[in-house]
């Protein structure tokens, strides 16, 4: 009890991963809660107003408790979306890339080095989000789009589904007489006067909606809440390199940055070449992959995450002599990546790609391909 | 390699009962393996049959170009790059012939020949750490 007691009031009960995982546990938690009881009242004091009831409960209903419950819910939503772009802002953007964005304009004319030098590189693909400005080396790597759709999703289906579970509520409450004071009598003078005729005219459509709809609000509300403690628990991966693009043969330093609040059992740092191709096969259009190299770059088990705490660790990349460049034509492909993979207990995998592009080697001056002497 | 400039020689020879339409000379990139075929076309030209004479049967024709910095040649397990000169003869009864020279782009090795060489590195290496010793 003395643990819980020290936990709520001063945060210290818990030890190491434990602490952590209860502490996002009970933001994800409270924000959840605040968003679906903003839902709640909303739909309920739109469901009322739209009946036009001004007898709850037995109680009367004034125009202004609706728009004094309405105004609250929206309030109650208003915080509720607020905690969580907080928490998106301050989980997946950290303290060095607030720095690197704030220097950022100084440094622009190295990019746009980097774009023009592209455009003499055929079928080179364009990093569809290019590297910043770094904070410890030149560059900092873009990741590929994190599972926010999937918190999105979650969030709206789950939205959707209490507002219909509490419409279809209102109804089968109030068909049921469960909104008077004295309900259970009431019901069971009604059974006894004529129980078929009762029965008949209840809307027994919405209460056998009622149950597969909750059930569905239930599991929407748990994927919401799911997505929101792997993106509260485990923070932005940074990933910087001494130089780019990146050439065969030649070697970078490679920075890496793991915030969050979770203690990792491994943390691992991988560069995979990957083929892609895709082709038709009847009416279907299939793709197929191929991890051509994959190459462990860093290992480290057993770390510990601090909100201000990011895990740090530098090391080498290189990109063996000889091999493929980055290449992407209508239905092939060839990308190169560096993948972070770690494991936490009790929390989602955490995987986070980062693009990288490998031009062929340096050659000498090349003229532009349409500077042809045909004989 | 790239930035070199590819020269090319090529001789057309044509059966008397044969009516040339067009020459087509082209110096292209394709992909091969699982994915379907895609072809990117670096040098083109066309000549038409006002253009083509006696000579054109007769003399060894040209064509150069400077190669560009990529799709290098590749082997890989699912994708793979070639280069090839083409040259299409169409006809004036629209049949038409093509032959393919193929030549390699870059020094690109395959991915399993990369693993071989480094493994066999790592090998001499161990093996020199041990009549060292």
């Amino acid at each position: 009890m003395r643990r819980w007691i020290l936990f709520f009031f001063r945060g210290r009960s818990f030890q190491g991963s434990n602490r952590r995982w209860w502490a996002g546990f009970g933001e994800a938690l409270l924000v959840t809660a605040l968003l679906l009881t903003g839902v709640i009242l909303f739909v309920v004091s739109l469901t009322l107003a739209v009946l036009n009831w001004t007898q709850l409960g037995g109680l009367y209903v004034s125009p202004g408790f609706f728009a004094l419950q309405l105004i609250l819910s929206l309030v109650l939503i208003g915080i509720g979306t607020f905690c969580i772009a907080r928490i998106l802002w301050h989980v997946g953007v950290s303290a060095e890339r607030r720095g690197a964005i704030a220097t950022r304009a100084s440094e622009l004319e190295l990019l746009n080095e980097i774009r023009q030098r592209r455009e003499d590189l055929p079928t080179i693909p364009k990093d569809p989000s290019p590297p910043s400005p770094g904070f410890k080396r030149t560059f900092r790597l873009t990741p590929t789009t994190r599972n926010i759709w999937g918190l999105l999703s979650s969030g709206c289906l789950s939205v959707i589904a209490v507002a219909i579970v509490t419409v279809l509520s209102i109804i089968v409450a109030t068909s049921f007489g469960f909104g008077s004071s004295e309900w259970s009598l009431e019901l069971e003078q009604r059974l006894a006067r004529n129980q078929l005729d009762t029965f008949s005219s209840r809307p027994w459509l919405a209460v056998a909606w009622l149950i597969p709809i909750f059930l569905a609000g239930v599991w929407a509300i748990y994927q919401f809440f799911r997505q929101l403690m792997k993106l509260i628990g485990i923070g932005p991966t940074a990933i910087e390199v001494s130089h780019y693009p990146l050439r065969p043969g030649e070697s970078c330093l490679v920075s890496l940055s793991q915030a969050g609040r979770v203690r990792l059992k491994l943390l691992d740092v991988s560069l995979i070449c990957q083929e892609e191709a895709t082709f038709n096969e009847g009416t279907d259009v299939r793709t197929e992959t191929a991890n051509v190299l994959d190459q462990r770059l860093y290992r480290q088990r057993g770390i510990s995450l601090g909100a201000r705490q990011p895990h740090e660790a530098e090391f080498e990349l290189k990109i063996p002599s000889n091999a493929m460049h980055s290449f992407k034509s209508q239905n092939n492909r060839v990308q190169w990546k560096i993948v972070v993979t770690g494991q936490a207990k009790s929390w989602p995998k955490l995987e986070r790609n980062f693009l990288v592009s490998v031009h062929p080697p340096a050659q000498h001056k090349t003229l532009p391909a349409n500077q042809t002497n045909p004989s | 390699m790239p930035a070199d400039f590819l020269i090319c020689e090529y001789t057309v020879k044509l059966q008397p009962t044969h009516e040339i339409h067009a020459i087509e000379t082209s110096v292209v990139w394709m992909t091969e393996g699982k994915g379907d075929t895609d072809i990117g076309v670096h040098f083109f030209e066309r000549r038409q049959r006002q253009t083509i004479t006696n000579e054109t049967f007769r003399l060894t024709q040209r064509l150069s170009t400077v190669l560009p910095a990529s799709p290098l040649s590749y082997t890989g397990q699912v994708v793979s790059v070639r280069w090839c000169v083409r040259v299409r003869l169409i006809l004036a009864d629209g049949s038409q012939s093509t032959t393919d020279e193929f030549f390699r782009l870059g020094t690109v090795d395959s991915f399993n020949q990369i693993a071989a060489e480094s493994e066999a590195a790592v090998q001499e290496a161990e093996s020199n750490d041990s009549s060292e010793s």
